[in-house]
């Protein structure tokens, strides 16, 4: 089954990906869990912070475009990775060691096909 | 917590596991059994705070839970008209009518050890075993175990029910084993507390209130009970020595600003003395039924860590060779890394990683002491583009921020 992990991320680690003494260690992290992971990944991208996102939506006919996130909350999505596992329980064993958990956290859906849903 | 509240939780903690074990070894059905507990819980809530706390809150919930089971069983026994099912009620009528009768803690007989032996029964898979543990004898609450061990609530729950069907299917007795049968059975027993333990040990090391941190007492709890059931088992002593004596090392396991602080640098003055002497006795208790084991020789390698509060200094030679009697006698993945990290210290990092890599692959692979090991022998060796790798598993492996922080920095030294 394949399983996307949402990454949550707060200001603070956003904060911390640009240069600075923090940026090393935020890398290093992030690199090191891709590495540990890999042979389980399929997939997967970073995102920017939200402040780079646009939001459209259609609202009595009418057309709404806005700057920032769909959802305004404290986290907010900074990447997603899918994984290719047997079950739930390995997706999580995979999430354990994410390091957006400290502060942040990740979102596990099982991804299922369009064609098994209709 | 305060000790006041904390002594409150431990004494309904004690009796919900004494209450429980004995319901269930008396009816054999250990959802029937904490159903019925729960019931009486759930009245003695709405009645206790209009008509006082009873004289003795436990014989109070006894009865009140054992009607429950009677009731049931009598219902149940109409309907299959079962011998036993009538055997059991009559037992239990019997048992509570003495108990509640006389004063209550001399009177309950105590069968926790009884109900331990049946959640690790040979039948029950040796992964469900801990978290059943921490749900009859101690009575946590499922979330928390799933948290604790990784996997979804709703499928440790769906588990945890299979496992008590499994029980009374079977009809796995509520029993201590014959004397023949015992050593691998209880070996089971305490293979899952130590993975209750472990599990606490791991992760969040210093958080005073962590839930987490809370699972290693709990199985200390275990640990102490087996004892005093089982006096005269070396493992059994064995394992609550090892649990005690890592434990006792736990104020020194982070500096001041919550930075990790690996055993070799830790002060010996902040390990908890009380904790290391009732270790010691625990392992001197062991040692003179002169019957070693695998608890024994790990408590036996803490123990050495431990001297270094009167030394000053640790006999890593000795260590070496106690991780050496586990690998030949009790080989394990754990073992086998100990050892490896022993022969670094003592001057032999090629013989360390000539250990790791007789660990197979796919069990090293997302196994985080055997990264951490590696690379840190490997530095050693100044293989140093093999050792940013190992360091970068081991980091991806690491679920303690504080430990992966640290391990970050070790990084960055190779450089």
């Amino acid at each position: 089954m394949k399983v996307m992990m949402f990454i949550l991320e707060t200001p603070e680690h956003f904060a911390s990906r640009a240069d600075g003494p923090a940026a090393d260690a935020y890398w290093t992290a992030w690199q090191s869990y891709s590495a540990a992971v890999n042979d389980k990944v399929v997939g997967g991208n970073v995102l920017p912070s939200g402040s780079d996102a646009v939001t459209l939506r259609r609202r009595d006919g009418e057309r709404v475009i806005q700057d920032g996130p769909f959802v305004d909350s404290k986290e907010s999505l900074g990447g997603y990775m899918i994984f290719e596992v047997d079950t739930m329980d390995e997706a999580i064993e995979l999430a354990s060691t994410c390091p957006c958990l400290d502060g942040g956290a990740v979102e596990l859906r099982p991804i299922v096909p369009m064609s098994d849903m209709t | 917590m305060t000790p006041a509240k904390l002594a409150v939780e431990q004494t309904a903690r004690d009796s919900y596991g004494r209450l429980l074990a004995w319901l269930a070894t008396r009816c054999g059905d250990l959802t029937l059994a904490e159903d019925a507990l729960g019931d009486a819980l759930t009245r003695a809530l709405e009645t206790w705070p209009s008509n006082g706390v009873p004289a003795s809150p436990e014989a109070w919930l006894l009865t009140a839970a054992r009607r429950k089971v009677v009731d049931r069983v009598r219902r149940r026994q109409t309907r299959l008209r079962s011998a036993d099912a009538l055997r059991h009620a009559r037992q239990l009528r019997l048992d509570a009518t003495e108990a509640v009768d006389s004063p209550f803690s001399r009177t309950l007989p105590d069968r926790r050890l009884e109900l331990m032996f049946a959640c690790a029964h040979p039948h029950i898979p040796p992964e469900i075993r801990a978290p059943l543990m921490l749900q009859t004898v101690l009575g946590l609450d499922a979330t928390r175990i799933a948290s604790a061990l990784l996997v979804r609530p709703a499928t440790l729950a769906q588990r945890l029910v299979r496992a008590k069907r499994d029980i009374k299917a079977r009809g796995i007795a509520f029993a201590i084993p014959e004397a023949e049968e015992l050593p691998a059975r209880l070996a089971a027993v305490l293979d899952a507390i130590y993975a209750a333990f472990g599990t606490g040990w791991a992760a969040w090391p210093d958080g005073e209130g962590s839930e987490l941190r809370g699972l290693a007492v709990e199985a200390i709890w275990l640990g102490q009970l087996t004892v005093r059931a089982l006096p005269k088992e070396p493992e059994a002593l064995g394992l609550l020595a090892l649990m005690l004596l890592s434990e006792a090392r736990r104020p020194a396991r982070r500096a001041a600003d919550g930075s990790f602080v690996p055993i070799e640098e830790q002060d010996p003055t902040l390990w908890d003395p009380a904790l290391l002497l009732e270790g010691e006795k625990a392992l001197w208790l062991a040692a003179q039924q002169l019957r070693g084991g695998p608890y024994q020789l790990e408590a036996c390698i803490q123990s050495v860590h431990a001297d270094r509060a009167r030394t000053g200094l640790t006999d890593w030679a000795r260590i070496e060779e106690l991780y050496g009697f586990l690998v030949d006698r009790y080989p394990s993945t754990g073992a086998r890394v100990g050892r490896a990290a022993a022969l670094g210290r003592t001057g032999r990092p090629t013989d360390g990683l000539a250990t790791l890599d007789a660990i197979p692959d796919g069990i090293a692979q997302r196994h985080q002491p055997y990264w951490a090991v590696r690379a840190w022998l490997l530095r050693g060796l100044e293989r140093t583009d093999e050792a940013l790798e190992a360091y970068a598993r081991a980091i991806g492996l690491t679920e303690d921020p504080a430990a992966r922080s640290w391990l970050i920095a070790q990084r960055e030294q190779v450089n």
